[in-house]
């Protein structure tokens, strides 16, 4: 398997890879003016939906089966946890601003005090942690994995909203950013490589989502049935390429997807999705 | 089996379009668990009856190759408010679930 | 994604629908069970379940209509609907054709029911899917071809 997708790696153009160091509303700005010069014709919002938004049979394919999605039984086990009080009769609910609605969007956030970035998932973890329980891991489908399936399904329809504010939370951004184009594992690929230098491009039949509109929709169920958050999608892509990949939950994975998730500013929510 | 049966029915005129999810593993006997290397043994539901009011109007045999978490659409004809709708399953073990349903 | 129906707690929604969840269901519905057609969902080859099934000589119709994807992402989930517009419509069959078992479906329409039936199936490669229809005793088909992409490399 490797060595077919070391040739078809191989094939691939490299092409603007250098976005220069800007600010991140210049990043954002110029991720989209690239893609959309490379795509035109195709509405922002409709990123959201990755490399179906390429082809109208892989989009109405994904509408027949999210009209009616195998995975809902993850997503009421994971209202049930969130339902379920804490051991001192506390929820989720109200552990969180607003119940937890229109919240997601605006995570991860840069926390001053703690001088690092906290994502939504950590949120969750710290109503455990504060309520006196155990925190989930992040790679933990069966607690975590469908927790924030459902708990992200409340932000559903937001408009993204990350902010970087400061010197210090944009040290945390550029961080991520690095990561995203540093050329890493045995195959020497950047993020960036793939998810902008070649987005739509098919790589053995399978069409390379854009970085702008990949951090809105998670977790995603591949197949219809195997649950993936972001950064468990992290640790695939750099496994993929041979890279030793940072854990679930760790700080680079938090950096990468405070500069990610950046990039799909304006766009909705739409937690839980089916993918390949 | 810890899911129920979900079912989704929308009238339209006097016909319901009826959606239904069935929770099962729908094992194909051709997947090697990653944990044991050893075969997963074939299991899935063999057999779907639909109902209206009690009367059946589709009754479907499956192979294995329907899909993890089996989805099954079709559509009632003669439906109002009111009415029953109910869909049974039994797999190759002889398990079986079902669920009845009155249309809103 | 609308969660409101199938996101509230079971017993709640239970009550709001005037749902009843009844295993008893299946055992007088069972007694109305067709005899399963072992031959035909066993058979290995697509003409050996064809003549199980008694449509060996079926002819291609547009009165069948088969909507199957161009390219299914994932083999394990294939969306399919079959609807058919002939008179008599009595039962539709779905296969995959290059499946190790290529018959994944047998529906018997009875009285009250649409010619109309949509199930996703698992594709073992690219290959034609095939609806058959029995239609007042005689047997038509539609088929597509789907090409699946397999768990690739970027898996
Ligand atoms: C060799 C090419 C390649 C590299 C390098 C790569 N990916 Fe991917 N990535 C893919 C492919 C192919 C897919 C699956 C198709 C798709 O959805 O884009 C994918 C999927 C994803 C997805 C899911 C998109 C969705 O809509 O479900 C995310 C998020 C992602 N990659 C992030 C990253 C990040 C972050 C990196 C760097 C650590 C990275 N990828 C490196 C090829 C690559």
């Amino acid at each position: 398997m490797n060595a077919r997708f070391a040739l078809a790696g191989c094939a691939l153009l490299a092409f603007g890879a250098s976005v220069a160091a800007a600010s991140p509303e210049e990043d954002r700005t110029a991720f989209v003016r690239t893609f959309q010069q490379r795509f035109p014709g195709i509405a922002l919002d409709d990123y959201v939906h990755g490399g179906f938004m390429f082809s109208r049979a892989s989009r109405s394919h994904y509408d027949d089966i999210m009209a009616f999605p195998p995975f809902l039984g993850d997503i009421e086990r994971g209202k049930v946890l969130w339902d379920t009080p804490f051991r001192n009769g506390r929820t989720y609910a109200e552990c969180l601003p607003d119940g937890g609605r229109n919240l997601a969007g605006t995570y991860p956030r840069f926390s001053a005090a703690e001088n690092r970035v906290i994502t939504f998932e950590m949120l969750l973890n710290r109503c455990r942690r504060d309520n006196g329980e155990a925190e989930y891991r992040y790679d933990d489908r069966a607690t975590m994995g469908v927790l924030t399936a459902y708990a992200r399904s409340l932000s559903d329809g937001m408009r993204m909203d990350i902010k970087v504010d400061g010197a210090a939370a944009l040290a945390k951004y550029e961080e991520g950013r690095r990561l995203f184009f540093r050329r890493i594992g045995q195959m020497n690929f950047a993020c960036s490589n793939c998810h902008l230098d070649n987005a739509g491009k098919v790589m053995r039949m399978e069409t390379i989502s854009p970085a702008v509109g990949q951090a809105v929709h998670f977790p995603v169920f591949r197949g219809g049935d195997e649950l993936y958050t972001l950064h468990m999608r992290y640790t695939r892509c750099m496994m993929q390429v041979r890279a030793q990949p940072f854990p679930a939950g760790s700080e680079a994975f938090n950096n990468l997807e405070y500069f990610h998730s950046y990039l799909s500013n304006g766009l909705p929510l739409q937690a839980s999705v089916y993918r390949r | 089996m810890a899911d129920t049966i979900k079912m989704r029915i929308t009238l339209e005129g006097d016909t319901a379009f009826v959606k239904v999810l069935m929770p099962h593993p729908m094992e194909t006997g051709l997947r090697t668990d990653p944990k044991t290397n050893e075969l997963v043994p074939k299991h899935f539901i063999q057999h779907v009856v639909a109902t209206h009011n009690g009367r059946p109007v589709l009754d479907a045999q499956w192979s294995q190759a329907v899909s993890k978490n089996p989805f099954l659409e079709f559509r009632v004809r003669g439906a109002k408010p009111g009415d029953k709708i109910g869909v049974a399953w039994e797999d190759n073990r002889g398990e079986n679930n079902a669920l009845e349903v009155a249309i809103k | 994604m609308d969660f409101d129906v199938a996101s509230r707690p079971l017993r709640r929604r239970l009550l709001a629908t005037c749902a009843v969840a009844l295993a008893a269901l299946w055992l007088p519905l069972r007694a109305i069970a067709a005899d399963r057609n072992t031959s035909a969902f066993d058979a290995k080859a697509m003409s050996d379940a064809l003549r199980s099934i008694g449509a060996a000589d079926a002819i291609e119709s547009d009165q069948v209509v088969i909507k199957a994807p161009d390219i299914a992402e994932n083999s394990a989930i294939v969306h399919i609907e079959v609807e058919s517009k002939l008179p008599g419509t009595q039962s539709i069959w779905v296969f995959a054709e290059k499946n190790p078992q290529p018959l994944v479906a047998q529906f018997d329409l009875l009285p009250g029911i649409d010619p109309f039936v949509a199930v996703r199936i698992k594709m073992a490669e690219s290959a034609f899917v095939r609806a058959v229809v029995k239609a007042d005793g005689k047997f038509w088909f539609a088929q597509k071809e789907t090409k699946v992409t397999l768990g690739g490399c970027a898996g």
